[in-house]
């Protein structure tokens, strides 16, 4: 599925609902970035950074997850 | 915020990661820290995923002035995305991003947010923090969002927002949650139309988009109001005394010794200082250099800076008695749409100096401003300025919304074809 042009709304429509990962949303973006590199609108790219940051949050939400679950059945109180 | 990618302006310093304000004085600097904004947003959880170029030093409306070379406005490759930030508008135009940061000045947001068809907004000075950010102008430099809607801007200013004990010029006051104020009803919301800034004398496409939105928010129940802001027509002159004292003495500090580029085959300091600036500086920056450092000058700091921030009160004063009768003020954003590269300015600079015509009061005056698209003028996107009151940037994000939800402007996407 394609994130270009998403809003902040709907990726974090997409993000609650799996059905992209923090790591996959970060790739996505570099490579669009990498794509339109014409454009000429990036100065520095953060990739190796950014994506070690999406894991590290990917991994956040299942613990989260996993937490929540056990304490009360319920996805309400998912930390993002 | 979390999982979100976000692109930061090249001018917020990020901690172990190139911060070049698109300078070749400052393009091998690697800051020790982090830009206050930046880190709020990061903290949130968003993630920055590169530095978007940018007029050197965000000096310029075009994003031509940058030492990385010219950004592409998305919706027509040869084209200027506007500036100084122009690269995090044309990242967020082009969808690769969803939002971006921003610095505003004189209308480095809501400029190129016009110029690209998505929304921009500057806020109130002193709302969000400057600690980080490599200083152009101090008592006008502001930080703010460029996104795909007026919500999305909401969401990332309500993160970038509030008091930090490491600018003495942030304020300290309560938070608001922005996102809970807009999508208020409008009726009754009184509309303030500038009679000094003589639309009539626009590209008439111009006049019809403003002339459009004015008829959608009287049918969602505004009221316009003429108002008068005599001192208005000095804005400009005022804007370029300033801002150009404040650049002079802020880039005293790029001297070859503690930041970036040093020259090669140096005699004494002086001879040190002198080529690295000469090598490490482009044009606009060496002429706002030469002005400010005039205007500031024995003998000349009564006759430029001084008046220059009298006249300033002035302005911000006519605000004030504006704002008495009216929510809000409506103007185009800037007076005409992205043109071609190379094609304004070159041989006479207040060319590009008068694209801020629009937006350089709100910076005078502190006041919180957006711009949001409102259709195409000669199939290139056009902009609309809301100016709020000091501290309303709520109303300005409900109004600019309300428009976005009885419009499809903000939808529009370029092509990319040539790209």
């Amino acid at each position: 599925m394609s994130i270009q042009f998403k809003t902040i709304r709907e990726l974090r429509e997409m993000l609650d609902k799996k059905v992209i990962s923090s790591e996959e949303l970060t790739s996505e973006t570099h490579k669009l970035a990498e794509d339109l590199k014409d454009l000429n609108c990036f100065v520095t790219m953060n990739k190796d950074v950014s994506i070690e940051k999406s894991k590290l949050i990917d991994q956040a939400d299942k613990s989260c997850f996993c937490l929540v679950r056990n304490s009360s059945g319920s996805k309400r109180f998912i930390l993002h | 915020m979390s999982g979100i990618p976000l692109a930061q302006k090249d001018l917020f310093c990020t901690e172990g990661l190139r911060t070049t304000c698109s300078s070749k004085i400052l393009s091998n600097f690697i800051p020790p820290y982090t830009a206050t904004a930046v880190m709020k947003l990061e903290s949130a959880g968003s993630i920055t995923i590169g530095k978007t170029n940018m007029d050197e030093f965000a000096m310029g409306s075009s994003n031509e002035t940058s030492y990385f070379g010219n950004v592409h406005n998305p919706w027509k490759k040869g084209y200027v995305p506007g500036g100084s930030s122009g690269g995090s508008a044309a990242a967020v135009a082009a969808g690769i991003v969803p939002a971006a940061t921003g610095t505003d000045t004189g209308g480095s947001i809501r400029q190129p947010a016009a110029h690209c068809g998505i929304t921009g907004i500057k806020p109130t000075y002193g709302r969000v923090s400057r600690w980080g950010m490599i200083a152009f102008a101090s008592s006008l430099d502001q930080a703010g969002p460029l996104a795909r809607s007026a919500e999305d801007c909401a969401i990332l200013l309500n993160e970038m927002s509030g008091h930090d004990s490491k600018d003495t010029t942030s304020l300290d006051i309560e938070s608001t949650d922005l996102l809970h104020t807009i999508n208020q009803p409008i009726k009754g919301l009184k509309i303030g139309i500038v009679k000094e800034f003589s639309l009539g004398d626009l590209d008439s496409e111009v006049q019809n988009r403003f002339e459009d939105s004015k008829k959608l928010y009287e049918t969602l129940g505004a009221e316009f109001v003429e108002i008068s802001l005599p001192n208005i027509s000095a804005s400009v002159p005022t804007y370029y005394s300033i801002a150009p004292a404040e650049c002079s003495s802020n880039l005293s500090r790029f001297d070859g010794v503690r930041f970036g580029h040093r020259a090669e085959n140096t005699g004494d300091l002086n001879d040190l200082y002198i080529k690295s600036r000469s090598e490490g500086f482009g044009d606009e920056v060496k002429r706002r250099i030469l002005i400010g450092t005039y205007a500031l000058s024995a003998g000349y700091y009564d006759a430029y800076y001084k008046k220059a921030q009298q006249v300033r009160r002035l302005i911000k004063n006519d605000f004030e008695l504006a704002f008495e009768s009216i929510d809000l003020i409506m103007t185009p954003t800037s007076p005409g749409t992205a043109f071609a590269f190379g094609s304004k300015g070159a041989q006479n600079p207040i060319e590009l100096y008068l694209e801020d015509l629009f937006t350089i009061s709100s910076n005078l005056a502190g006041l919180p401003a957006i711009s949001i698209p409102h259709g195409k003028v000669n199939s290139m996107p056009a902009g609309l300025q809301l100016i709020g009151n000091f501290l309303r940037e709520d109303q300005i994000l409900n109004a600019a919304h309300i428009f976005q939800q009885n419009s499809a402007f903000h939808l529009d996407k370029p092509s990319m074809e040539e790209f």
